[in-house]
Protein backbone atom coordinates (compact mmCIF):
# COMPACT_ATOMS: atom_id res chain seq x y z
CA UNK A 1 0.00 0.00 0.00
CA UNK A 2 1.37 3.39 -0.93
CA UNK A 3 1.57 6.43 1.27
CA UNK A 4 -1.21 8.48 -0.43
CA UNK A 5 -3.57 5.57 0.01
CA UNK A 6 -2.75 5.41 3.71
CA UNK A 7 -3.45 9.11 4.03
CA UNK A 8 -6.74 8.69 2.22
CA UNK A 9 -7.70 6.01 4.72
CA UNK A 10 -6.82 8.26 7.58
CA UNK A 11 -9.07 11.07 6.42
CA UNK A 12 -11.86 8.62 5.80
CA UNK A 13 -11.75 7.46 9.44
CA UNK A 14 -11.49 10.90 10.97
CA UNK A 15 -14.46 10.19 13.15
CA UNK A 16 -12.54 7.22 14.56
CA UNK A 17 -13.58 6.11 18.03
CA UNK A 18 -10.03 5.15 18.78
CA UNK A 19 -6.90 6.13 16.91
CA UNK A 20 -3.16 5.97 17.37
CA UNK A 21 -0.70 7.82 15.14
CA UNK A 22 3.05 7.66 14.67
CA UNK A 23 3.50 4.98 17.30
CA UNK A 24 7.11 4.05 17.96
CA UNK A 25 7.86 1.63 20.70
CA UNK A 26 11.02 -0.09 21.82
CA UNK A 27 11.85 -2.30 24.74
CA UNK A 28 14.78 -1.46 26.90
CA UNK A 29 17.03 -4.45 27.34
CA UNK A 30 20.54 -4.92 28.69
CA UNK A 31 21.87 -4.77 25.11
CA UNK A 32 20.11 -1.50 24.35
CA UNK A 33 16.66 -0.68 23.00
CA UNK A 34 14.96 -3.28 20.79
CA UNK A 35 12.42 -1.77 18.40
CA UNK A 36 9.00 -3.42 18.79
CA UNK A 37 6.81 -1.09 16.74
CA UNK A 38 7.79 1.38 14.07
CA UNK A 39 5.63 4.19 12.79
CA UNK A 40 2.28 2.48 13.34
CA UNK A 41 -0.98 4.26 12.56
CA UNK A 42 -4.23 2.56 13.40
CA UNK A 43 -7.79 3.73 13.69
CA UNK A 44 -11.17 2.13 14.10
CA UNK A 45 -14.46 3.80 13.27
CA UNK A 46 -17.65 3.44 15.26
CA UNK A 47 -19.29 0.01 15.20
CA UNK A 48 -16.41 -1.52 13.29
CA UNK A 49 -14.96 -4.95 13.99
CA UNK A 50 -11.24 -4.71 13.30
CA UNK A 51 -8.81 -7.60 13.66
CA UNK A 52 -5.05 -7.39 13.89
CA UNK A 53 -3.13 -10.38 12.55
CA UNK A 54 0.55 -11.05 12.09
CA UNK A 55 3.34 -13.46 12.93
CA UNK A 56 4.39 -13.83 16.55
CA UNK A 57 6.76 -11.07 17.55
CA UNK A 58 5.17 -8.47 15.26
CA UNK A 59 4.08 -6.47 18.30
CA UNK A 60 0.32 -6.90 17.84
CA UNK A 61 -0.28 -7.51 21.53
CA UNK A 62 1.96 -4.57 22.43
CA UNK A 63 -0.03 -2.41 20.02
CA UNK A 64 -3.24 -3.50 21.73
CA UNK A 65 -1.80 -2.66 25.14
CA UNK A 66 -0.89 0.78 23.78
CA UNK A 67 -4.45 1.19 22.50
CA UNK A 68 -5.64 0.20 25.99
CA UNK A 69 -3.37 2.80 27.58
CA UNK A 70 -1.62 0.11 29.62
CA UNK A 71 1.69 0.56 27.82
CA UNK A 72 3.07 4.02 27.12
CA UNK A 73 4.74 4.07 23.69
CA UNK A 74 8.16 5.59 23.21
CA UNK A 75 6.56 8.05 20.80
CA UNK A 76 3.18 8.65 19.22
CA UNK A 77 -0.28 9.88 20.08
CA UNK A 78 -3.49 8.21 21.11
CA UNK A 79 -7.00 9.56 20.69
CA UNK A 80 -10.15 8.15 22.23
CA UNK A 81 -13.42 9.65 20.98
CA UNK A 82 -11.46 12.49 19.45
CA UNK A 83 -9.63 13.50 22.62
CA UNK A 84 -5.90 13.01 23.06
CA UNK A 85 -5.43 10.83 26.14
CA UNK A 86 -2.92 8.69 28.02
CA UNK A 87 -3.58 5.84 30.42
CA UNK A 88 -6.60 3.57 30.79
CA UNK A 89 -10.01 5.04 29.91
CA UNK A 90 -12.33 2.67 31.80
CA UNK A 91 -15.46 4.56 30.77
CA UNK A 92 -14.76 4.13 27.07
CA UNK A 93 -12.24 1.36 26.57
CA UNK A 94 -12.46 -2.16 28.00
CA UNK A 95 -9.96 -4.98 27.58
CA UNK A 96 -10.44 -8.76 27.47
CA UNK A 97 -7.11 -10.46 28.04
CA UNK A 98 -5.81 -13.70 26.62
CA UNK A 99 -5.84 -15.62 29.89
CA UNK A 100 -9.12 -14.22 31.24
CA UNK A 101 -7.34 -12.65 34.27
CA UNK A 102 -10.21 -13.32 36.65
CA UNK A 103 -9.68 -12.74 40.36
CA UNK A 104 -9.52 -16.33 41.65
CA UNK A 105 -11.03 -15.54 45.08
CA UNK A 106 -14.16 -14.00 43.56
CA UNK A 107 -17.19 -15.77 42.14
CA UNK A 108 -18.12 -15.27 38.50
CA UNK A 109 -20.73 -12.73 39.54
CA UNK A 110 -18.30 -10.73 41.70
CA UNK A 111 -15.73 -10.82 38.93
CA UNK A 112 -18.18 -9.41 36.40
CA UNK A 113 -19.32 -6.76 38.89
CA UNK A 114 -15.74 -5.78 39.71
CA UNK A 115 -15.45 -2.77 37.32
CA UNK A 116 -18.65 -1.31 38.79
CA UNK A 117 -17.35 -1.95 42.30
CA UNK A 118 -14.23 0.04 41.43
CA UNK A 119 -16.59 2.78 40.23
CA UNK A 120 -18.37 2.54 43.61
CA UNK A 121 -21.78 1.79 42.15
CA UNK A 122 -24.35 0.54 44.70
CA UNK A 123 -24.18 -3.20 45.32
CA UNK A 124 -27.72 -4.06 44.24
CA UNK A 125 -27.30 -2.24 40.98
CA UNK A 126 -23.96 -3.76 40.06
CA UNK A 127 -25.13 -7.28 40.91
CA UNK A 128 -28.23 -6.87 38.80
CA UNK A 129 -26.12 -5.68 35.89
CA UNK A 130 -23.61 -8.48 36.38
CA UNK A 131 -26.39 -11.10 36.36
CA UNK A 132 -27.77 -9.57 33.18
CA UNK A 133 -24.38 -9.82 31.48
CA UNK A 134 -23.69 -13.35 32.71
CA UNK A 135 -27.01 -14.30 31.16
CA UNK A 136 -26.00 -12.61 27.94
CA UNK A 137 -22.85 -14.70 27.67
CA UNK A 138 -24.78 -17.88 28.47
CA UNK A 139 -23.63 -18.35 32.07
CA UNK A 140 -26.82 -17.50 33.94
CA UNK A 141 -26.55 -20.58 36.18
CA UNK A 142 -22.89 -20.06 37.05
CA UNK A 143 -22.97 -16.80 38.99
CA UNK A 144 -21.71 -18.40 42.21
CA UNK A 145 -18.97 -20.51 40.66
CA UNK A 146 -15.33 -19.64 41.22
CA UNK A 147 -12.99 -19.35 38.22
CA UNK A 148 -11.37 -22.67 39.03
CA UNK A 149 -14.73 -24.37 38.80
CA UNK A 150 -15.26 -23.08 35.25
CA UNK A 151 -13.86 -24.41 31.99
CA UNK A 152 -11.46 -22.29 29.95
CA UNK A 153 -14.20 -21.20 27.57
CA UNK A 154 -16.49 -20.26 30.42
CA UNK A 155 -13.77 -18.24 32.11
CA UNK A 156 -13.23 -16.37 28.88
CA UNK A 157 -16.95 -15.62 28.69
CA UNK A 158 -16.86 -14.23 32.22
CA UNK A 159 -13.97 -12.01 31.13
CA UNK A 160 -15.97 -10.77 28.14
CA UNK A 161 -18.98 -10.08 30.37
CA UNK A 162 -16.71 -8.18 32.76
CA UNK A 163 -15.41 -6.06 29.88
CA UNK A 164 -18.91 -5.39 28.56
CA UNK A 165 -20.24 -4.27 31.95
CA UNK A 166 -18.12 -1.15 31.47
CA UNK A 167 -20.37 -0.32 28.47
CA UNK A 168 -17.25 0.42 26.44
CA UNK A 169 -17.34 2.28 23.16
CA UNK A 170 -14.26 0.22 22.28
CA UNK A 171 -13.68 -3.38 23.27
CA UNK A 172 -10.07 -4.52 22.93
CA UNK A 173 -9.54 -8.28 22.80
CA UNK A 174 -6.07 -9.81 23.06
CA UNK A 175 -6.26 -13.31 21.58
CA UNK A 176 -9.15 -14.04 23.90
CA UNK A 177 -9.74 -17.49 22.43
CA UNK A 178 -6.08 -18.32 21.86
CA UNK A 179 -5.88 -20.84 24.67
CA UNK A 180 -9.04 -22.71 23.65
CA UNK A 181 -9.37 -25.77 21.46
CA UNK A 182 -10.51 -25.35 17.85
CA UNK A 183 -14.13 -26.40 18.38
CA UNK A 184 -14.65 -24.12 21.38
CA UNK A 185 -12.89 -21.33 19.55
CA UNK A 186 -15.36 -21.50 16.64
CA UNK A 187 -18.32 -21.63 19.03
CA UNK A 188 -16.99 -18.63 20.91
CA UNK A 189 -16.45 -16.71 17.68
CA UNK A 190 -19.99 -17.36 16.56
CA UNK A 191 -21.30 -16.34 19.94
CA UNK A 192 -19.17 -13.22 19.99
CA UNK A 193 -20.71 -12.12 16.69
CA UNK A 194 -24.22 -12.72 18.03
CA UNK A 195 -23.35 -10.66 21.11
CA UNK A 196 -21.75 -7.96 19.02
CA UNK A 197 -24.89 -7.67 16.88
CA UNK A 198 -26.68 -6.59 20.05
CA UNK A 199 -24.06 -4.26 21.47
CA UNK A 200 -22.57 -3.06 18.22
CA UNK A 201 -19.62 -1.14 19.56
CA UNK A 202 -16.12 -0.99 18.11
CA UNK A 203 -14.04 -4.11 18.61
CA UNK A 204 -10.31 -4.46 18.04
CA UNK A 205 -9.42 -8.11 18.09
CA UNK A 206 -5.87 -9.48 18.11
CA UNK A 207 -5.47 -13.02 16.83
CA UNK A 208 -3.02 -15.22 14.96
CA UNK A 209 -5.85 -17.31 13.53
CA UNK A 210 -6.55 -15.98 10.01
CA UNK A 211 -9.88 -17.80 9.55
CA UNK A 212 -11.08 -16.34 12.83
CA UNK A 213 -10.01 -12.86 11.74
CA UNK A 214 -11.87 -13.12 8.41
CA UNK A 215 -14.96 -14.64 9.98
CA UNK A 216 -15.34 -11.95 12.62
CA UNK A 217 -14.11 -8.73 11.04
CA UNK A 218 -15.05 -5.79 8.88
CA UNK A 219 -11.39 -5.14 8.28
CA UNK A 220 -8.18 -6.97 9.04
CA UNK A 221 -4.92 -5.20 9.72
CA UNK A 222 -1.90 -7.25 8.72
CA UNK A 223 1.32 -6.65 10.59
CA UNK A 224 4.88 -7.76 9.96
CA UNK A 225 7.72 -8.32 12.40
CA UNK A 226 11.22 -6.92 12.95
CA UNK A 227 10.34 -4.15 13.38
CA UNK A 228 6.60 -4.44 14.05
CA UNK A 229 4.68 -2.47 11.42
CA UNK A 230 1.37 -2.39 9.59
CA UNK A 231 1.70 -3.72 6.05
CA UNK A 232 -1.86 -3.78 4.80
CA UNK A 233 -5.44 -3.12 5.71
CA UNK A 234 -7.78 -5.67 4.14
CA UNK A 235 -11.49 -4.94 3.97
CA UNK A 236 -13.67 -7.99 4.60
CA UNK A 237 -16.81 -7.38 2.55
CA UNK A 238 -18.62 -10.55 3.54
CA UNK A 239 -22.32 -10.00 4.29
CA UNK A 240 -23.62 -10.08 7.85
CA UNK A 241 -25.00 -11.90 9.72
CA UNK A 242 -22.44 -14.60 9.03
CA UNK A 243 -23.43 -18.21 9.60
CA UNK A 244 -20.53 -20.59 10.29
CA UNK A 245 -21.05 -22.11 6.82
CA UNK A 246 -19.65 -18.92 5.34
CA UNK A 247 -16.20 -20.23 6.24
CA UNK A 248 -16.56 -22.77 3.41
CA UNK A 249 -17.43 -20.25 0.67
CA UNK A 250 -14.94 -19.40 -2.03
CA UNK A 251 -14.88 -15.74 -1.10
CA UNK A 252 -14.03 -16.52 2.51
CA UNK A 253 -11.19 -18.84 1.50
CA UNK A 254 -9.94 -16.30 -0.99
CA UNK A 255 -9.74 -13.61 1.70
CA UNK A 256 -8.10 -15.96 4.13
CA UNK A 257 -5.50 -16.99 1.54
CA UNK A 258 -4.82 -13.39 0.72
CA UNK A 259 -4.03 -12.68 4.36
CA UNK A 260 -1.88 -15.77 4.46
CA UNK A 261 0.12 -14.69 1.41
CA UNK A 262 0.53 -11.18 2.82
CA UNK A 263 2.02 -12.55 6.00
CA UNK A 264 4.22 -15.05 4.17
CA UNK A 265 5.57 -12.40 1.79
CA UNK A 266 6.89 -10.40 4.72
CA UNK A 267 9.03 -13.17 6.18
CA UNK B 1 -23.15 -24.54 25.00
CA UNK B 2 -24.38 -27.74 26.55
CA UNK B 3 -21.08 -29.57 26.02
CA UNK B 4 -19.15 -26.91 27.90
CA UNK B 5 -21.64 -26.92 30.74
CA UNK B 6 -21.40 -30.68 31.05
CA UNK B 7 -17.66 -30.53 31.47
CA UNK B 8 -17.90 -28.02 34.28
CA UNK B 9 -20.74 -29.96 35.90
CA UNK B 10 -18.57 -33.05 36.07
CA UNK B 11 -15.71 -31.08 37.52
CA UNK B 12 -17.83 -29.67 40.27
CA UNK B 13 -19.21 -33.14 40.98
CA UNK B 14 -15.61 -34.29 41.31
CA UNK B 15 -14.97 -31.62 43.93
CA UNK B 16 -17.80 -32.70 46.13
CA UNK B 17 -17.08 -36.43 46.12
CA UNK B 18 -13.77 -36.86 47.97
CA UNK B 19 -14.95 -34.82 51.01
CA UNK B 20 -16.05 -37.65 53.36
CA UNK B 21 -13.00 -39.77 52.47
CA UNK B 22 -10.66 -36.96 53.42
CA UNK B 23 -12.47 -36.59 56.75
CA UNK B 24 -11.91 -40.19 57.79
CA UNK B 25 -8.26 -40.10 56.73
CA UNK B 26 -7.77 -36.97 58.81
CA UNK B 27 -9.25 -38.74 61.82
CA UNK B 28 -6.96 -41.77 61.42
CA UNK B 29 -4.00 -39.43 61.11
CA UNK B 30 -4.94 -37.72 64.38
CA UNK B 31 -5.26 -41.14 66.03
CA UNK B 32 -1.76 -42.10 64.89
CA UNK B 33 -0.33 -38.83 66.17
CA UNK B 34 -1.88 -39.28 69.60
CA UNK B 35 -0.60 -42.86 69.72
CA UNK B 36 2.95 -41.68 68.97
CA UNK B 37 2.75 -39.00 71.68
CA UNK B 38 1.42 -41.53 74.20
CA UNK B 39 4.23 -43.93 73.32
CA UNK B 40 6.83 -41.22 73.84
CA UNK B 41 5.38 -40.30 77.22
CA UNK B 42 5.45 -43.93 78.33
CA UNK B 43 9.06 -44.23 77.19
CA UNK B 44 9.90 -41.06 79.11
CA UNK B 45 8.50 -42.62 82.26
CA UNK B 46 9.92 -46.13 81.82
CA UNK B 47 13.32 -45.74 80.17
CA UNK B 48 15.02 -43.58 82.87
CA UNK B 49 13.90 -46.06 85.53
CA UNK B 50 15.21 -49.05 83.55
CA UNK B 51 18.51 -47.30 82.85
CA UNK B 52 18.70 -46.05 86.45
CA UNK B 53 20.31 -42.91 85.02
CA UNK B 54 21.57 -40.23 87.43
CA UNK B 55 18.62 -38.01 88.38
CA UNK B 56 20.45 -34.82 87.31
CA UNK B 57 20.38 -35.87 83.63
CA UNK B 58 17.25 -37.80 82.81
CA UNK B 59 14.15 -37.50 84.94
CA UNK B 60 11.07 -39.69 84.53
CA UNK B 61 7.83 -37.98 83.55
CA UNK B 62 6.23 -38.42 86.96
CA UNK B 63 9.23 -36.85 88.73
CA UNK B 64 9.18 -33.87 86.33
CA UNK B 65 5.50 -33.29 87.00
CA UNK B 66 6.11 -33.50 90.74
CA UNK B 67 8.94 -30.95 90.46
CA UNK B 68 6.60 -28.71 88.47
CA UNK B 69 3.98 -28.95 91.20
CA UNK B 70 6.60 -28.09 93.86
CA UNK B 71 7.71 -25.01 91.93
CA UNK B 72 4.17 -24.08 90.91
CA UNK B 73 4.09 -20.47 92.08
CA UNK B 74 7.42 -19.24 90.54
CA UNK B 75 6.48 -20.95 87.29
CA UNK B 76 3.04 -19.34 87.18
CA UNK B 77 4.59 -15.96 87.98
CA UNK B 78 7.03 -16.40 85.09
CA UNK B 79 4.33 -17.15 82.56
CA UNK B 80 3.16 -13.56 82.15
CA UNK B 81 6.57 -11.96 81.41
CA UNK B 82 7.20 -14.56 78.73
CA UNK B 83 3.71 -14.50 77.28
CA UNK B 84 3.42 -10.72 77.21
CA UNK B 85 6.83 -10.36 75.57
CA UNK B 86 5.85 -12.91 72.92
CA UNK B 87 2.55 -11.17 72.19
CA UNK B 88 4.09 -7.67 71.96
CA UNK B 89 6.93 -8.87 69.77
CA UNK B 90 4.54 -10.81 67.52
CA UNK B 91 2.37 -7.75 67.06
CA UNK B 92 5.35 -5.59 66.19
CA UNK B 93 7.07 -8.13 63.94
CA UNK B 94 3.89 -8.91 62.03
CA UNK B 95 2.78 -5.32 61.59
CA UNK B 96 6.15 -3.97 60.55
CA UNK B 97 6.88 -7.06 58.46
CA UNK B 98 3.60 -6.92 56.56
CA UNK B 99 3.63 -3.18 55.95
CA UNK B 100 7.34 -3.15 55.08
CA UNK B 101 6.95 -6.20 52.86
CA UNK B 102 4.12 -4.58 50.91
CA UNK B 103 6.03 -1.32 50.50
CA UNK B 104 9.21 -3.04 49.35
CA UNK B 105 7.38 -5.61 47.24
CA UNK B 106 5.41 -2.99 45.32
CA UNK B 107 8.10 -0.41 44.68
CA UNK B 108 10.90 -1.42 42.31
CA UNK B 109 13.14 1.30 43.69
CA UNK B 110 13.21 -0.30 47.15
CA UNK B 111 13.85 -3.84 45.90
CA UNK B 112 17.53 -3.57 46.87
CA UNK B 113 16.43 -3.59 50.51
CA UNK B 114 15.39 -7.22 50.03
CA UNK B 115 19.05 -8.13 49.56
CA UNK B 116 19.92 -6.45 52.84
CA UNK B 117 17.14 -8.18 54.73
CA UNK B 118 18.02 -11.46 53.05
CA UNK B 119 21.58 -11.11 54.31
CA UNK B 120 20.27 -10.17 57.74
CA UNK B 121 18.32 -13.41 57.79
CA UNK B 122 21.60 -15.33 57.67
CA UNK B 123 23.23 -13.36 60.52
CA UNK B 124 22.82 -14.94 63.97
CA UNK B 125 21.12 -11.86 65.38
CA UNK B 126 21.53 -13.16 68.90
CA UNK B 127 24.99 -11.54 68.89
CA UNK B 128 23.35 -8.10 69.21
CA UNK B 129 21.28 -9.04 72.25
CA UNK B 130 24.06 -8.22 74.74
CA UNK B 131 24.21 -4.72 73.23
CA UNK B 132 20.46 -4.23 73.38
CA UNK B 133 20.32 -5.45 76.96
CA UNK B 134 23.04 -2.99 77.91
CA UNK B 135 21.30 -0.07 76.20
CA UNK B 136 17.79 -0.80 77.37
CA UNK B 137 18.39 -2.89 80.47
CA UNK B 138 17.63 -6.59 80.67
CA UNK B 139 13.87 -6.18 81.19
CA UNK B 140 10.78 -6.58 79.03
CA UNK B 141 11.64 -3.76 76.63
CA UNK B 142 14.90 -5.20 75.39
CA UNK B 143 13.31 -8.64 75.17
CA UNK B 144 10.45 -7.34 73.03
CA UNK B 145 12.76 -5.30 70.81
CA UNK B 146 15.15 -8.18 70.20
CA UNK B 147 12.38 -10.70 69.53
CA UNK B 148 10.68 -8.23 67.17
CA UNK B 149 13.89 -7.74 65.20
CA UNK B 150 14.34 -11.48 65.05
CA UNK B 151 10.82 -12.17 63.86
CA UNK B 152 10.32 -9.27 61.46
CA UNK B 153 12.84 -10.42 58.86
CA UNK B 154 11.10 -13.57 57.55
CA UNK B 155 7.70 -11.85 57.70
CA UNK B 156 9.02 -8.99 55.60
CA UNK B 157 10.82 -11.23 53.13
CA UNK B 158 7.91 -13.59 52.53
CA UNK B 159 5.39 -10.73 52.30
CA UNK B 160 7.54 -8.94 49.74
CA UNK B 161 7.98 -12.08 47.65
CA UNK B 162 4.27 -12.85 47.98
CA UNK B 163 3.41 -9.40 46.66
CA UNK B 164 5.91 -9.66 43.83
CA UNK B 165 4.59 -13.03 42.72
CA UNK B 166 1.06 -11.71 42.17
CA UNK B 167 0.05 -12.37 38.57
CA UNK B 168 0.93 -9.41 36.36
CA UNK B 169 -2.27 -10.03 34.38
CA UNK B 170 -4.47 -9.39 37.43
CA UNK B 171 -2.64 -6.12 37.96
CA UNK B 172 -3.08 -5.08 34.35
CA UNK B 173 -6.71 -6.01 34.05
CA UNK B 174 -7.56 -4.11 37.25
CA UNK B 175 -5.75 -1.06 35.84
CA UNK B 176 -7.69 -1.30 32.60
CA UNK B 177 -10.90 -1.27 34.63
CA UNK B 178 -9.83 1.96 36.26
CA UNK B 179 -8.59 0.76 39.66
CA UNK B 180 -6.94 3.48 41.75
CA UNK B 181 -3.61 2.65 43.44
CA UNK B 182 -5.50 2.18 46.69
CA UNK B 183 -8.07 -0.14 45.12
CA UNK B 184 -5.29 -2.05 43.44
CA UNK B 185 -3.75 -2.67 46.86
CA UNK B 186 -6.87 -3.57 48.82
CA UNK B 187 -8.82 -5.44 46.14
CA UNK B 188 -6.09 -7.17 44.17
CA UNK B 189 -2.64 -7.27 45.77
CA UNK B 190 -3.56 -8.01 49.39
CA UNK B 191 -6.04 -10.82 48.72
CA UNK B 192 -3.75 -12.34 46.09
CA UNK B 193 -0.71 -12.31 48.38
CA UNK B 194 -2.55 -13.43 51.52
CA UNK B 195 -1.66 -17.17 51.54
CA UNK B 196 2.06 -16.43 51.23
CA UNK B 197 1.84 -13.68 53.84
CA UNK B 198 0.26 -16.03 56.39
CA UNK B 199 3.01 -18.60 55.92
CA UNK B 200 5.50 -15.79 56.62
CA UNK B 201 3.63 -14.93 59.84
CA UNK B 202 4.07 -18.53 60.95
CA UNK B 203 7.81 -18.46 60.30
CA UNK B 204 8.19 -15.15 62.12
CA UNK B 205 6.09 -16.39 65.03
CA UNK B 206 8.41 -19.34 65.58
CA UNK B 207 11.45 -17.06 65.63
CA UNK B 208 9.81 -14.63 68.06
CA UNK B 209 9.24 -17.46 70.52
CA UNK B 210 12.84 -18.64 70.22
CA UNK B 211 14.16 -15.11 70.66
CA UNK B 212 12.15 -14.40 73.80
CA UNK B 213 13.26 -17.62 75.49
CA UNK B 214 16.89 -17.06 74.47
CA UNK B 215 16.83 -13.52 75.90
CA UNK B 216 15.45 -14.81 79.15
CA UNK B 217 18.10 -17.49 79.37
CA UNK B 218 20.93 -15.05 78.61
CA UNK B 219 19.89 -12.31 81.05
CA UNK B 220 19.15 -13.80 84.43
CA UNK B 221 17.25 -10.75 85.66
CA UNK B 222 14.79 -10.42 82.83
CA UNK B 223 12.28 -12.85 84.29
CA UNK B 224 10.19 -15.41 82.45
CA UNK B 225 10.32 -19.10 81.74
CA UNK B 226 13.77 -18.93 80.12
CA UNK B 227 15.23 -17.31 83.22
CA UNK B 228 13.64 -20.01 85.37
CA UNK B 229 15.14 -22.75 83.21
CA UNK B 230 18.60 -21.28 83.71
CA UNK B 231 17.98 -20.88 87.45
CA UNK B 232 16.81 -24.50 87.92
CA UNK B 233 19.73 -25.72 85.87
CA UNK B 234 22.16 -23.96 88.17
CA UNK B 235 20.34 -25.44 91.18
CA UNK B 236 20.57 -28.94 89.63
CA UNK B 237 16.78 -29.15 89.75
CA UNK B 238 16.51 -31.26 86.60
CA UNK B 239 12.84 -32.13 87.18
CA UNK B 240 11.84 -28.44 87.15
CA UNK B 241 13.96 -27.81 84.04
CA UNK B 242 12.07 -30.56 82.24
CA UNK B 243 8.77 -29.14 83.38
CA UNK B 244 9.66 -25.65 82.12
CA UNK B 245 10.69 -27.13 78.79
CA UNK B 246 7.24 -28.72 78.62
CA UNK B 247 5.68 -25.30 79.21
CA UNK B 248 7.70 -23.77 76.36
CA UNK B 249 6.71 -26.67 74.11
CA UNK B 250 3.08 -26.01 74.96
CA UNK B 251 3.51 -22.34 73.94
CA UNK B 252 5.08 -23.35 70.66
CA UNK B 253 2.45 -25.97 69.96
CA UNK B 254 -0.50 -23.66 70.61
CA UNK B 255 0.94 -20.86 68.48
CA UNK B 256 1.96 -23.10 65.61
CA UNK B 257 -1.32 -24.98 65.52
CA UNK B 258 -3.32 -21.74 65.56
CA UNK B 259 -1.33 -20.21 62.73
CA UNK B 260 -1.29 -23.51 60.86
CA UNK B 261 -5.09 -23.63 61.01
CA UNK B 262 -5.31 -20.06 59.68
CA UNK B 263 -2.81 -20.88 56.97
CA UNK B 264 -4.75 -23.97 55.88
CA UNK B 265 -7.92 -21.96 55.82
CA UNK B 266 -6.48 -19.18 53.70
CA UNK B 267 -4.62 -21.58 51.42
CA UNK B 268 -7.73 -23.75 51.18
CA UNK B 269 -9.81 -20.77 50.17
CA UNK B 270 -7.40 -19.80 47.47
CA UNK B 271 -6.87 -23.40 46.33
CA UNK B 272 -10.60 -23.71 45.99
CA UNK B 273 -10.63 -20.67 43.77
CA UNK B 274 -7.25 -20.76 42.04
CA UNK B 275 -7.45 -20.71 38.27
CA UNK B 276 -6.07 -23.77 36.59
CA UNK B 277 -6.04 -24.41 32.88
CA UNK B 278 -8.76 -26.80 31.83
CA UNK B 279 -9.48 -27.69 28.23
CA UNK B 280 -12.61 -26.28 26.65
Amino acid sequence: MTIPQLNAERTRTDEAVIRVTGIQHSYRTARGPVPALENVDLSAGPKRFVSIVGPSGCGKSTLLMILAGLVTPTAGERYVAGAKVTGPQPDQVAVAFQDACLLPWRSALDNVAFPLELRKDPRAEREARARELLEKVGLAGYADRYPRELSGGMRQRVAVARALIQRPAVLLMDEPFGALDEQTRMDMGEELLRLWDEIHNTVIFVTHNLAEAVYLSDEVIVMAARPGRVVERVLIDLPRPRPVEITETEKFLHLRNRLWRLIRSQE
Amino acid sequence: MSTVDDVAGRQVGGFALPEPERDTSRRTLLGWRLAVVALLLVCWEVVPRLMSAPSAFVVPLSASLRAGADQWSPIVESLWPTLSAILCALLFAWLVGIVGGFVIGTSPRLRFLLLIFGALYAVPLVVVYPLISVWLGPGQVSKVLFASLYGVVPVLLTTASGVRSVDEGLHRSALSMGASPRQLLTKVLIPAALPVVVSGLRLGGGLVLIAVIVCEMLASTSGGIGTLITAYRVQFNAGAVYFCILVVLAFALVMDQTLGAIERRVAGDSAKTRTQPTPG
